[in-house]
């Protein structure tokens, strides 16, 4: 089961026939469901129900008054307030708007994304091919390195990226937390490589080809889905980015979304409808990614769980 | 990750051919690509991880509230940690969260699993939104559970028979907890389990059928062995998930009432953050690294191999 | 297999790694220097100021400074009191350090910060504009800090904790409130058969969040002990201020105890502790409950629509009338401001008397304005009317230090209070944290 499955990902039940010729009765389309799969089909709806009602309670809540939130938190938004949207993209008055933490957002998650993608690939593909002492303790490494809390290393890390003049810089605090998240794309990179087809890297040494010019025109095409894998990842995970964003990105021109959003219930302030808007429209790239790519994501997940 | 139709090699098991040895060039040109390539791994790793480690080593010996002069004070901060029963409380309740919501996630993960291998209807809708709650913010999911189990303004309280203070209530708390924990992760087992069983040929599944086994016997012969291996894993991705990050139990309980639910990641932040007392928290973070790498050493050493050989 | 050994190779990336990391370690480290002084005109420049609570208040003025000084530039933006308490000291020994920032002074964290030259003196502001004729005597004893200079400039503030009772829901269930022109509820009895009749009417007599809980404290910690013995526990922790009064003497137990009593008897609503304001807000407004606990900063920024209210003491343990606790909320000039003229001049403009008068919107820390023009809220005019003319004491809160705020959470408000350890255990752990914080900076 290795990553280079992902071009295939949901595979399908094979053909009808039995090894002995016999044909295997497969129920047919419009008679296919028992009473008992239907039964289960309605206690594991009431389960994902259950999974997803605090989220369909935070939408609903969106286009709430805050007393209404507070009260009523199931309930119908009637009257629709829209005005929340408003509020909740213009930001509080004390903070920034929403545009502008979108686009710190997106500045730290592209460079994360990338920074990762390419170190971690890059890396994985030497530690894979190199199948040397040296190359495992690397391998090693990286895994350990892997673990590590960043709590302990977000306190130095302030002194260091104001002294590089990285900190409360967007780009810069991606290039860090992209820093931290290379060790899991080298994890997942250096299985995929490990059982890439030699023979087709042999092919084209014998042709005179550079090794970058393998890598870059030869491995990497044939990697794409591996790639896109830690890519989604990547991303997921420096869209929700707290741990990073919060103490590194003072400034508050510089904020991000995911701690932007602390501002709306903060003290003294009540506007639990804007902040709940704010919920919305920072999730929606990511409900967007799921519902185009849900299958590929899916993979990206299964496969990011064997090491 | 044993699949009965692929399977590919541990690294540790590669076969070492001489061909790879000189797979990137001539010797000296080997050493050349190989840094080559590894070089913007080791310069990041260098700057932001290993030097600001290095940085908080000296931190272990010293009071420290996060500016100005830091103060000598010798083994004082490592005294007291290995004295403090609230650090080794909250690295106990780190490795239950761990259990239970691996158990969880992973019994529940199988069932969810098993009831799509079957296609039971609107299995696709079904697993798209069973999914769903693992691409969220951790820290938004958690806000959204805080809110409907207010015991006076909450949903979850108007269930019948579900009316109680479980945030509030030191001998609750981290039953909620891992409630959400569970709830927003069960996907991932689903998916390692579904995997799995999608992967089963057909052959064994005919030759099984030859020898009379119905659906049911046939998944659990396979389950058995299969859950093993992501019960495996999915405690491995938890205990270093759990000693990481903190969002879900801040978001909830900011590891209340009273610490009933402070775990190792809310109690660092907490003597750092909260208390200003960046030694000892830099002190905690550096045990706390040591257990985990020696959990990750374990976990690697002692049930891989042990992976390969059960097929 | 082949596995690892301590080889060559290993040893040769284990020398790499250390002394990269060592060769880094001595270049990097130095913290350029910024924050120069503006020389010459204190009226120009730019300033970054940034403040939480009064930052429409603040904006506003700093748009006039503005017109009238057009060399100056001043940006207006937040940063919350809970940020401040967490991150301050760095932030104001950093180059992001803001220029001026607004705070509820909390003296332990002040003192840390003064000891690590975090903070600019501002005697000269006081010197200049005669402040401490202004100020109440006890806000000029809380911005007194021990090296007895001044690190901050009063702005306003914040009185705490009230009973604000909802008169038509309080009339309904018979309960009997005290006497409108004290305030003070005659006894404590008279209290708890409110809280009685509150409960019996089906309301839940006290809403107050999880975080605010200590507002329930001041009232009896003060009166049960009397203002100066409570003062002396307060701030048992300062260090070489080891007093003989402890948190641990009856008196300060028996405050203790007796919350935890009105707690058993139902007079919180459940869930107390991780209830959120906005929650105990909507309970109030809602009439689910009777009344709500909360401080000085609710009138300005709330208004039942539904009910008439009014505020009240909360009742008193002893023979002294409740005090009203005070908080002040300053302005702080962060060590490496990067213009520290600019700063204590706009600072200066903001509290003259016409700046405050032209709608500040809550109770100013000067007791020489007409207060009908500082705030509009009937209500809150009466609160600052009646601190001025009655008994003030910083209430505890701001008094003890962050690990006792800890401790008190922990113990007291999770143990305590539901019973599950004694308020005697409780108030000695609260003790212990205020004796190792002394013992921890000697």
């Amino acid at each position: 089961m290795s990553i280079s499955e992902l071009d295939d990902p949901t595979p399908t039940r094979p053909a009808t026939t039995t090894t002995n010729g016999q044909k295997r009765r497969l129920p047919r389309k419009g008679a296919r469901h028992s009473t008992g799969s239907i039964v289960v089909s309605i206690i594991v709806f009431i389960f994902v129900l259950i999974g997803i009602l605090p989220i369909i309670s935070i939408i609903l809540g969106s286009l709430k008054s805050t007393t209404q939130i507070v009260g009523d938190p199931l309930g119908l938004p009637i009257p629709l307030q829209f005005g929340n949207y408003a509020r909740g993209w213009a930001g509080v008055a004390v903070g920034e708007s929403m545009s502008t933490y979108f686009v710190n957002t997106v500045a730290f998650s592209v460079v994360a994304v990338i920074v990762s993608t390419i170190a971690g690939t890059m890396a994985a593909y030497a530690i894979a091919r190199a199948a040397t002492r040296t190359s495992t303790i690397f391998e090693r490494s990286f895994t350990l390195l892997y673990a590590l809390p960043y709590l302990a290393v977000i306190i130095p890390l302030f002194s260091i990226t104001g002294d590089f003049g990285l900190r409360s810089n967007p780009f810069g605090i991606g290039l860090v937390f992209g820093a931290g998240w290379l060790f899991l794309t080298v994890i997942l990179m250096f299985g995929f490589f490990a059982s890439f087809p030699n023979d087709v890297i042999e092919a084209a040494k014998t042709d005179g080809a550079s090794e970058i010019r393998i890598f870059l025109s030869i491995v990497v095409p044939m990697s794409k889905g591996a790639i896109l894998s830690c890519v989604l990842l990547a991303f997921i995970y420096s869209w929700n980015n707290l741990s990073h964003t919060l103490p590194l990105l003072v400034d508050p021109a510089s904020t991000t979304v995911a701690p932007g959003l602390l501002l709306f219930s903060a003290q003294y302030r009540v506007d639990l409808g804007a902040q709940f808007a704010g919920i919305v429209i920072s999730i929606v790239p990511l409900v967007g990614a799921y519902a185009l790519m849900h299958k590929h994501i899916m993979e990206s997940f299964r496969v990011g769980s064997f090491r | 990750m044993t699949s009965i139709a692929k399977q590919t090699p541990l690294p540790d098991q590669r076969p070492q051919e001489p061909e790879r040895r000189r797979l990137l060039g001539s010797h000296n040109s080997h050493h050349v690509m190989f840094y080559g390539f590894l070089l913007p791994a080791i310069v990041l790793t260098l700057i932001f991880t290993l030097y600001p480690l290095i940085q908080s080593l000296p931190l272990m010996f010293q009071r420290w509230p996060g500016y100005g002069k830091p103060r000598y004070i010798g083994f004082q901060n490592i005294q007291h940690l290995f004295t403090d029963p609230e650090f080794f409380a909250a690295i106990g309740r780190t490795l239950w969260l761990t259990a239970a919501t691996a158990a969880g996630t992973v019994v529940i993960g199988t069932a969810l699993a098993i009831a799509f291998y079957r296609k039971i209807p609107l299995t696709n809708t079904l697993k798209f939104l069973a999914f769903f709650p693992v691409i969220l913010p951790p820290a938004v999911y958690a806000l959204a559970w805080k809110n409907a189990l207010d015991p006076t303004l909450g949903w979850v309280n108007k269930i019948p028979g579900l009316s109680h203070n479980w945030l509030s209530d030191p001998d609750t708390a981290m039953w909620a907890v891992i409630f959400v924990s569970t709830i927003q992760y069960v996907g991932i087992p689903m998916i390692l389990m579904l995997s799995a069983m999608n992967d089963i040929p057909e052959s064994a599944n005919d030759a099984a059928t030859l020898d009379g086994c119905n659906a049911w016997q046939r998944i659990w012969h396979v389950i058995l062995p299969m859950s093993r291996d992501v019960l495996v894993v999915v405690i491995g991705l938890q205990i270093i998930g759990n000693f990481k990050t903190l969002d879900t139990v801040y978001a909830l309980t900011k590891g209340g009432p009273g610490l009933a639910t402070d775990i190792l990641p809310t109690f660092i932040y907490r003597q750092g953050f909260e208390l200003s007392n960046f030694g000892f928290a830099s002190t905690a973070a550096f045990f706390g690294t040591l257990l985990i790498v020696a959990l990750t050493y374990i976990y690697t050493h002692y049930f891989r191999p042990q992976k390969m050989s059960n097929q | 297999m082949k596995r690892p050994t301590k080889g060559s190779s290993a040893l040769r990336i284990g020398v790499l790694l250390a002394s990269a990391s060592l060769a880094l370690a001595a270049c990097g480290g130095s913290s350029s220097g910024g924050g120069g002084q503006s020389g010459g005109d204190p009226f120009s420049g730019e300033l970054k100021v940034q403040v939480y609570g009064d930052w429409p208040f603040v904006k506003q003025n700093a748009e006039a400074f503005m017109k009238a000084h057009p060399g100056a530039k001043i940006d207006v933006g937040g940063i919350t009191n809970d940020d401040l308490r967490q991150s301050g000291g760095r932030l104001f020994t950093s180059d992001d350090a803001p220029d001026v920032v607004s705070y509820t002074l909390q003296p332990s964290l002040m003192e840390e910060w003064i000891s690590a030259d975090a903070l600019t003196p501002l005697d000269d502001v006081w010197d200049k504009d005669g402040i401490a004729k202004t100020v109440s005597e006890t806000t000029a004893r809380i911005a007194t800090a021990a090296d007895g200079k001044k690190y901050s400039v009063p702005l306003g503030l914040t009185q705490t904790p009230y009973l604000f009772y909802n008169k038509d829901a309080w009339a309904a269930a018979g309960a009997t409130p005290p006497d409108p022109n004290t305030h003070q509820f005659a006894s404590v009895e008279q209290f708890n058969s409110a809280m009685d009749a509150l409960k019996k009417a089906g309301k839940v007599p006290l809403s107050i969040p999880g975080s605010f809980i200590e507002y329930m404290f001041n009232a009896p910690f003060q009166t049960s002990c009397g203002s100066a013995k409570y003062q002396e526990i307060a701030t048992n922790w300062k260090p070489g201020g080891e007093s003989a009064a402890k948190f641990t003497d009856p008196c300060a137990v028996k405050a203790i105890d007796q919350v935890s009593t009105w707690a058993k008897g139902g007079y919180f609503a459940p869930g107390l502790e991780s209830m959120t304001f906005e929650q105990s807000q909507t309970l109030f407004d809602t009439q689910k409950a009777g009344s709500w606990i909360m401080g000085s900063w609710v009138p300005p920024v709330y208004e039942p629509k539904d009910f008439k209210w009014d505020w009240a003491m909360l009742p008193s343990l002893g023979t002294e009338p409740t005090a009203h606790g005070i908080g002040v909320d300053s302005f702080l000039v962060p060590a490496r401001a990067k213009n520290p003229p600019l700063a204590k001049s706009f600072i200066s403009y903001m509290i003259q008397k016409d700046t405050l008068e032209s709608g500040m919107g809550r109770i100013p820390a000067r007791t020489d304005t007409d207060l009908s023009k500082v705030i509009k809220s009937q209500l809150e005019i009466s609160l600052a009317d009646a601190a001025a003319k009655g008994t003030q004491v910083p209430y505890w809160s701001t008094t003890a230090t962050v690990s006792q705020e800890q401790a008190f959470a922990q113990n007291v408000v999770a143990g305590a209070m539901t019973g599950k350890i004694s308020a005697q255990d409780a108030a000695q752990k609260l003790q212990d944290a205020g004796d190792q914080y002394r013992q921890q900076h000697q």
